[in-house]
């Protein structure tokens, strides 16, 4: 969504956009099936603070190359938002508690909805939803499954991107 | 191993019994594996847990901890430690746990977990983190409390100054006067107050603006001559303490870079507590000089000494000590005096025995 965001703020500088595992509003709302209960979002923000500022964080291991996967390099671990404890739980409430239904029809350039089967934090109706408000829009979906092909399931990600740009 | 290695059946009851509970789940996410702890914890048979997915045996949060944290974390670099992690009963209670887990990689990877229960622990960090919240608030409070105090002092002073200029006015017309051997007597007396009241506004407003972040101020100039200054302040004591006899020795050769006024404060408060405190028969020895690129003054007094315990406190605002009752103070004029060093880049020491107590103030020239 952030991606989305920044095409509509700057439409000049962005030719392309791909959207992988998108979600523009994780609370169900009327019609609307985003997946989670306003309750079940409040408990897993509350989750979420035990493992950034409990005991887990000072054992919580620093991200580092993995040298069994070296395609996994330092760009990615640099990458990973889970450095300040303050950020991620703040993160973490942006993330889940926005709504940016409203902004998917202005985003103006062309857009791939990359979509995982079973993927629990988006599940396909979410992914089939940007689909149908984002004007110029093509869904494809993966066989890969959980909320990160890019991390379980890279080859087929690489494959999806490079046929749409 | 062989089907018939007594080790064998010592590994399936390290396996099935272990203090912690093991799980080896494959990367579609279906259960390879739980040994028998785990699966009593959770309400399950260990036979009957085999098959079913990760996710049957989360709840909403762990699940999509697990998804946006945990499972990246492993292919990034395969392992995970000590991290909180809720698993959900057949009854439908969440069993709160810590876990490790390793990822193998491969063909086919597995991720293996340890989990440990940690019900207890987690009542702990929850109290931990809530008592963390309450300290903060309660520091954001006393901050927003201890910025309006410092606020209403600098008013305060200010306010202060301008019915005490009138009253200075007043006095030196007065002095113009024909007096009475009486009124003559008290004028001097009078503007020695004027000028002990002066001097403690100056204090208590500059205390308050070093404290609301302004700091102290310096108004450097290396061209004008700093001895002077300094007897000024000598004689406007000396019109205060007319009873009490100050040694004075300058050999200031070099220019100081300063804030003239300011080091006029700061000694006007170190010999103002040196009149105060020291014994009353004893002269107080002032010493200024310049020498290997520094400015020293010391002023010492007989009497007795700074108690040991006294001594670290001394220069924290509002410090007092063991004052006389006529020795009204705020206990500001060492905390303005160190600031004032400070700001120059130098400090001020202080050496008390028996014999006599000496401070001594010590700056770079420039």
């Amino acid at each position: 969504m952030i991606g989305a965001l920044a095409c509509i703020k700057a439409p000049t500088r962005f030719g392309k956009l791909v959207m992988v595992g998108p979600s523009p509003r994780y609370i169900d709302d009327d019609a609307y099936r985003g997946g989670f209960s306003q309750m079940q979002i409040a408990e897993l923000l509350d989750f979420l603070l035990i493992n950034y500022q409990g005991w887990a964080v000072a054992t919580a291991p620093v991200i580092m190359g993995n040298p069994d996967r070296p395609e996994l390099g330092i760009e990615l671990t640099d990458s990973f938002c889970r450095a300040d404890p303050d950020f991620a739980k703040d993160f973490a409430r942006v993330t889940f508690m926005s709504d940016n239904r409203e902004d998917l029809p202005r985003v103006a350039v062309p857009t791939l909805v990359l979509q995982c089967s079973e993927d629990i934090i988006a599940p396909i109706e979410v992914g089939e939803y940007v689909r149908d408000h984002i004007p110029n829009s093509q869904f494809v979906l993966l066989e890969a499954t959980g909320h990160c092909p890019n991390l379980s399931a890279p080859d087929e990600v690489v494959r999806a991107i490079r046929a749409f740009v | 191993m062989t089907a018939l290695d007594p080790r064998r059946g010592q590994l399936e009851d390290l396996f099935d019994n272990a203090p912690c509970g093991y799980l080896s789940i494959a990367s579609t996410g279906e259960i390879v594996l739980a040994n028998r702890t785990f699966a009593t914890w959770l309400g399950h048979d260990a036979a009957a847990l085999r098959g079913k997915r990760l996710y049957d045996v989360l709840p909403f949060t762990g699940r999509v901890y697990w998804e946006t944290h945990l499972r990246p974390l492993l292919k990034i670099q395969g392992n995970i430690d000590g991290v909180a992690l809720d698993f959900l009963s057949a009854a439908g209670e969440t069993i709160p746990c810590f876990a490790s887990a390793v990822e193998s990689a491969g063909d086919a990877p597995t991720v293996k977990l340890a989990i440990f229960k940690a019900a207890e622990r987690r009542q702990f960090e929850q109290s931990l983190l809530k008592a963390r919240a309450a300290a903060q608030e309660n520091l954001r409070s006393e901050r927003a409390t201890a910025e309006l105090r410092e606020q209403f002092i600098a008013v305060l002073g200010h306010d202060l100054r301008n019915p005490l200029a009138g009253f200075t006015g007043g006095v030196r017309l007065l002095a113009r006067e024909n007096l009475s051997e009486k009124g003559a007597k008290i004028l001097p007396l009078l503007m020695g107050s004027i000028a002990r009241m002066s001097e403690l506004i100056d204090n208590v407003m500059d205390f308050a603006k070093a404290r609301l972040g302004d700091g102290i101020t310096l108004d450097r100039n290396a061209a004008e001559p700093l001895t002077p200054a300094l007897q000024q302040v000598v004689d406007e004591l000396t019109s205060t303490y007319p009873d009490r006899r100050i040694e004075l020795q300058f050999a200031i050769a070099e220019p100081v870079d300063c804030d003239r006024a300011r080091i006029a404060q700061l000694v006007s408060n170190l010999l103002g507590n040196a009149l105060a405190h020291g014994a009353v028969d004893q002269p107080i020895r002032m010493r200024a000089q310049t020498a290997e690129g520094f400015l020293h003054v010391s002023i010492a007094n007989g009497g007795d000494p700074i108690p040991p315990e006294a001594m670290a406190k001394l220069f924290q605002p509002f410090f007092r000590g063991e004052v006389r009752a006529n020795l009204q103070g705020l206990g500001l004029g060492l905390h303005i005096a160190s600031e004032i060093a400070k700001a120059h880049g130098g400090t001020i020491v202080v050496d008390s025995s028996e014999l006599e107590t000496q401070f001594t103030f010590r700056m770079p020239l420039g």
